[in-house]
């Protein structure tokens, strides 16, 4: 079943195209990373499915519901769950209380409280918990941002460049987390490029380039497209 | 016929003047450091009394206008190096304390000099076209305007510090990286902003029979003073 | 519910906390018996402007929105007083005067922030459009001294002011004097305590959220508008209820209380406080009036180049406001040494488990 559908969709920004005529689907319950050299368009594009931007062309819907025109927070009530490029959590604010704004969307009561341990002891942030958001260091606030993604319960979890500033051993730890939830049956759109992490999650990819679809299928197909690596690592490796 | 489109150029000229002069400066250091200066009537207020006390002295006019703007823009600078400084990364703090610093030259100037000194005269000058007659001053004050403007472009556009200028005010980080002395800099724009302010009111304080400080020409809304009616009827009166 | 009293939000908690709260609260309680009436009138005065300052601490300190419009909201209101109490005829319907008068405050505060927020302004743009209405409503109605202004009997009357409105009553009975004293302090009580839950609640939660990072809060599925425009209806509906008080109180009200400098006192009170803590700001506000009321009598003007160096060295010295660095200071001490006590008493029991094994 298709969870995410994009349907040619452009943006420009005055005379640059920075995403053209792109069509785009994410399965129910796989993991699909969207990759791609630097200015492909791949947070543009993410930023058009999550709603920062109005598409300039094209539509986009979500569970086959015509989500084009929604503002980011109605596209997640319906189920989507964000972390953006940047940490951007609540700093000035303890990370417990970072956690429970999240949480208090979905849970309530005792329940809420289960979660709130639960969650702080999956990303290992119990002992931190009682810490100024802010005070933590990055790799512990892009985790603390992915549960706080996490804390929505969503069905669709959209994460971009979610290991940026972690070290080989966070980004490994990732990788299984985001694993282990799509096990549950999440499904999660990455975008990302660094591609060990790509090879450890993911099960389909699109590749963008220069804004438009440049090849797409499973992880093997692309792994071993030689066009692909021609574009990532410049043409002199191809030879 | 030509006597009213003179007329009516006149009248144009007049509120154009006035809004050139009171704005520029204010606009410059909005547009240069991102901080709304509440305290630009009180530069107005003290270019129009720095003025007016000179000329009182026997200065002749022209000359005390000049020193006046010039008083205004050092205490800009001061104003600038003291307080604006510090602020610059919390733009609505910079507004706040500028704020506070229009509460206290405002009251402290009611408290020591009263609310209002007495006027030097308009020049005199006036000229005839048809059947009305102008004066010849406020055709200077237009002429004031449009100098400050040109004189704004050619400084901002065409001299090396424009150009420092202009970079400290799209990158002020990448300008410093440059060399640029972004903290010299922003205190020359504030004292030039400030100055400018100085000049509106050294300008106009000759047309004022009586320069009210309470009356302040920026906000244009007198304000006399706050709740000195609540105290003069401290318990309730019972209705008749 | 004592778990939104006692929150994260608030400082101020635990059984030392609410012991000095109800020793102030008795305190303030038995003082009109103590004081002669001249003295209990003014202390009414003070808590008049308590309201408006505790709506802008949770707009400003929570929120993230510095209104400069609370004296607009006030003036609307305390107008509309004067309107609705003069053409009602007075008697027991200036309590419903003083009711719709807060209800029209907050009516407008919906319609300017609905514009305001949906336009997306925020920042020091909010300032600058807040005190540009409050700055065009003291203009006009400094001009209104004619007598073709006036709304059904009621005079505006210009920059003299509108005044011969009744004060509140119930029946034949003014409530003035302790009566009005002792209404003032309930107020407070209520509004103190209602708003300390809201902002423990989840709402205060998501306020807190969108000050931090409005597009953060929105991805958690937040509408973030709509938490602002409430923040900002019940920020401004507290300077209404301020105003409808101040003229049922004095029985008149003047421009001279919208324009400058009066829309800058809420700000020097919420700032000099600490705009992040509701009771630093009840506290500090408190303080302030009764501290300026003191100079006014000597003269206004000093009374308000105190405020100004007081904005001036808030910003300068302690951005988070005086009375709240002084409340943590004397805070942190005390759980410092609660805890050295607790400590000491740890190591005790432990000494005498060791003696027993």
């Amino acid at each position: 079943m298709t969870l995410v559908d994009v349907k040619g969709v452009t943006k420009r920004f005055g005379g640059l195209t920075a995403v053209s005529d792109v069509d785009l689907t994410v399965n129910a319950g796989e993991v699909h990373c969207l990759i791609g050299p630097n200015g492909a368009g791949k947070s543009t594009l993410f930023k058009l499915i999550v709603g920062l931007y109005p598409p300039t062309k094209g539509s986009i819907f979500f569970d086959s519901i015509d989500i084009t025109e929604e503002r980011p927070f109605a596209r997640v009530q319906r189920g989507m769950s964000i972390k953006m490029q940047a940490p951007s959590v609540f700093k000035e604010l303890p990370v417990r209380q970072n956690i429970q704004i999240a949480l208090q969307a979905r849970f309530s009561g005792a329940e809420r409280d289960v979660e709130e341990e639960r969650l702080l002891t999956l990303l290992d942030l119990a002992s931190e918990s009682g810490k100024l958001a802010g005070a933590l260091s990055h790799g512990q606030q892009q985790w603390l941002e992915i549960g706080m993604a996490l804390a929505l319960q969503p069905q669709l979890l959209l994460l971009d460049e979610p290991t940026a500033g972690m070290s080989p051993e966070e980004t490994f730890k990732t990788g299984e987390l985001i694993k282990s939830f799509n096990a549950e049956g999440m499904t999660v759109l990455v975008v990302e490029h660094d591609m060990a992490f790509v090879r450890q999650i993911a099960q389909r990819v699109t590749v963008l380039h220069l804004g438009k679809i440049f090849a797409r299928g499973s992880l093997e197909t692309i792994i071993q497209d030689e066009k692909v690596a021609e574009i990532y690592l410049g043409k002199t490796h191809a030879h | 016929m030509s006597a009213e489109l003179f007329s009516v150029f006149y009248q144009f000229a007049d509120v154009f003047a006035f809004l050139i002069l009171s704005a520029a400066g204010l606009a410059i250091v909005f547009g240069m450091m991102g901080v709304i200066n509440m305290a630009h009537g009180e530069f107005i207020m003290c270019g129009a009394y720095v003025t007016v006390g000179l000329v009182k002295l026997g200065v002749p006019l022209a000359l005390a206008q000049g020193l006046a703007a010039v008083t205004a823009g050092l205490i800009g600078v001061a104003v600038e190096y003291l307080i604006v400084r510090r602020l610059y990364k919390r733009p609505l703090d910079s507004l706040l304390a500028t704020w506070g610093l229009s509460l206290i030259v405002t009251q402290s100037m009611l408290l020591i000099v009263g609310s209002s000194i007495t006027g030097i005269g308009t020049p005199e000058g006036s000229f005839a076209i048809g059947g009305y007659t102008f004066s010849t001053y406020r055709l200077v004050l237009f002429a004031c305007a449009v100098a400050v403007l040109i004189g704004l472009y050619i400084t901002f556009m065409k001299t090396r510090f424009g150009v420092i200028a202009r970079a400290t005010m799209q990158n002020a980080a990448m300008a410093k990286a440059l060399g640029a002395r972004t903290g010299r800099i922003y205190a020359i724009s504030f004292g030039i902003g400030a100055g400018l302010a100085g000049l509106c009111g050294a300008l106009y304080a000759p047309t004022m029979t009586l320069i009210r400080w309470a009356q302040r020409l920026w906000w244009k809304v007198s304000s006399p003073s706050w709740s000195a009616a609540p105290m003069s009827c401290s318990a309730p009166r019972r209705p008749p | 519910m004592f778990k939104l009293l006692d929150g994260p939000q608030t400082l101020g908690r635990g059984r030392t906390f609410w012991s000095c709260f109800l020793a102030v609260l008795a305190a303030a309680l038995i003082y009109p018996v103590f004081a002669d009436s001249y003295d209990v009138g003014n202390f009414s005065y003070f808590l008049i402007w308590v309201f408006m300052a505790l709506g802008l601490c949770l707009m400003w300190g929570y929120g993230g929105m510095l209104s400069f419009g609370q004296t607009f909201f006030f003036g609307i209101s305390g107008y509309a007083y004067g309107v609705l109490a003069i053409n009602m005829g007075g008697g027991t319907a200036t309590i419903a005067a003083l009711v719709l008068s807060v209800i029209i405050a907050m009516i407008a505060a919906g319609i300017l922030g609905y514009f305001m927020i949906w336009g997306g302004i925020s920042g020091i743009f909010f300032g600058i459009v807040t005190l540009s209405a409050t700055l065009v409503l003291a203009f006009f109605l400094g001009q209104t001294a004619g007598p073709e202004w006036h709304i059904g009997t009621a005079r505006l009357n210009g920059f003299n002011g509108m005044k011969g409105m009744d004060p509140l009553t119930i029946g034949d009975f003014y409530i003035e004097g302790s009566a009005l004293y002792y209404v003032m302090v309930a107020l407070i009580v209520i509004v103190y305590i209602a708003l300390r839950m809201l902002v423990n609640s989840r709402i205060g939660n998501v306020i807190v959220a969108t000050r931090e990072n409005p597009q953060r809060a929105e991805m958690l599925g937040y509408d973030v508008r709509k938490y602002q425009l409430l923040t900002f209806v019940i920020g401004s509906g507290l300077a209404g209820l301020s105003g409808a008080l101040y003229t049922s109180w004095g029985q008149f009200i003047t421009p001279s209380s919208i324009g400058l400098p009066a829309a800058a006192m809420p700000i020097v009170w919420v700032a000099f406080s600490g705009r992040s803590d509701l009771t630093a700001t009840l506290v500090g506000s408190f303080l302030l009036l009764f501290g300026f009321q003191t100079i006014t009598v000597y003269s206004q003007q000093a009374a308000l180049v105190l405020m100004g160096t007081l904005l001036l060295a808030t910003v300068m010295l302690a951005p988070q406001g005086f009375v709240l660095g002084v409340g943590k200071l004397v805070v942190d001490r005390w759980t410092r040494r609660r805890r050295g006590d607790a400590n000491s008493a740890v190591a005790e029991t432990g000494r005498l488990q060791s003696d027993e094994a």
